[in-house]
C-alpha cells in the first residue's frame, strides 16, 4: 500500500479520536502474541492488517477497505520500550495471559526514571506558586 | 490445553496450535481466519517466506500468499511461531498468532525464502 493511502488512513484515525462512539471501542492485549488490538467498531469484522512501521499496523475491513482498527505487534518487547506511555493503554484493555500486577512490573522496568530524571521531576513539581503567593 | 492443529513445518519441525490460542485469540481478534486452519497448516508446511521475529529471538514468522478466501487481494497469511527444545531434544513450535496481512514488513530479518 502506498504511503499516501496510509497517510489518509492515519489522518482518518486522528479525526476519529474526537468523533468515535466510545461504546464501540475495544482494546485487548494478548500476552502470548504480545499484541495490542484496538477495534474501532467492536470485534467480529474480518480484516486485513496493513504494516505501517515497526510492528504498527492499520486494520482494514477486507470487503470495503474501511479503517476498522489498529494492531501493535510486540508491544512489551518493542513498541512500549520506545514509547513507555503506551503501557497506559493496557489499563483500558481486556488482558489475556498477563495480570495488572505483571504489567506494573513491566512499567517500572520500562519507565523507571534515572536519578537525574527523578530529581527533575521533584523540582518541576515543587509548589513554587504557593511560595510566591505566601 | 487441547491441540486443534499439529503441522510439520517446512524444516520438519512439529508445530502445534492449541485451543486457547485458536479460540481465545485468533478467532476472537481475527475473524477472517474462521474455518482457515488448513491455510495455517499450508503456510507452515509450505511458506513463501520465513522471517526472524524482530523482538522475540525464539519466534519465527511464516508467510504464504493467496491462501485466504475471497475477497482475494493477494494478501498474505502471517503465522507467528515460538520454538523451544523439548526434554528429548526435539524442537517444537507453538503458534502464537495468525492473521491476514497485505505485505511482508521490511524490518523483519529474512531467514528463508522459496526459490
Amino acid at each position: 500500500m502506498d504511503q499516501d493511502l496510509i497517510a489518509k488512513y492515519v489522518n482518518e484515525l486522528l479525526t476519529l479520536t474526537t468523533r468515535i462512539d466510545p461504546g464501540t471501542l475495544v482494546f485487548s492485549y494478548d500476552h502470548d502474541s504480545d499484541t495490542l488490538m484496538v477495534h474501532l467498531y467492536g470485534r467480529g469484522i474480518p480484516g486485513v492488517s496493513v504494516p505501517v512501521a515497526d510492528g504498527w499496523m492499520l486494520r482494514l475491513n477486507r470487503e470495503t477497505d474501511e479503517l476498522i482498527g489498529v494492531q501493535i505487534e510486540n508491544l512489551l518487547a518493542g513498541a512500549a520500550r520506545k514509547q513507555p506511555r503506551l503501557l497506559r493503554v493496557l489499563d483500558a484493555a481486556e488482558l489475556r495471559g498477563i495480570t495488572p500486577d505483571e504489567i506494573d512490573r513491566v512499567r517500572r522496568e520500562v519507565d523507571a526514571p534515572t536519578p537525574s530524571d527523578a530529581l527533575r521531576l521533584v523540582v518541576e513539581s515543587f509548589p513554587t506558586l504557593a511560595l510566591v503567593a505566601g | 490445553m487441547a491441540v486443534v492443529l499439529e503441522s510439520i513445518d517446512y524444516q520438519g519441525r512439529r508445530v502445534r496450535l492449541t485451543d486457547d490460542v485458536w479460540f481465545d485469540h485468533v478467532l476472537l481478534e481475527h475473524p477472517e481466519l474462521r474455518n482457515r486452519q488448513h491455510a495455517i497448516d499450508l503456510t507452515l508446511a509450505s511458506p513463501h517466506q520465513v522471517n526472524q521475529d524482530k523482538d522475540h529471538p525464539d519466534r519465527e514468522v511464516f508467510y504464504r500468499r493467496s491462501v485466504l478466501p475471497p475477497p482475494d487481494k493477494n494478501d498474505y497469511l502471517k503465522v507467528v511461531v515460538q520454538f523451544r527444545e523439548s526434554g528429548s531434544g526435539e524442537t517444537i513450535g507453538s503458534v502464537r498468532t495468525a492473521f491476514a496481512i497485505t505485505h511482508i514488513p521490511r524490518e523483519e530479518p529474512k531467514l528463508w525464502t522459496r526459490t
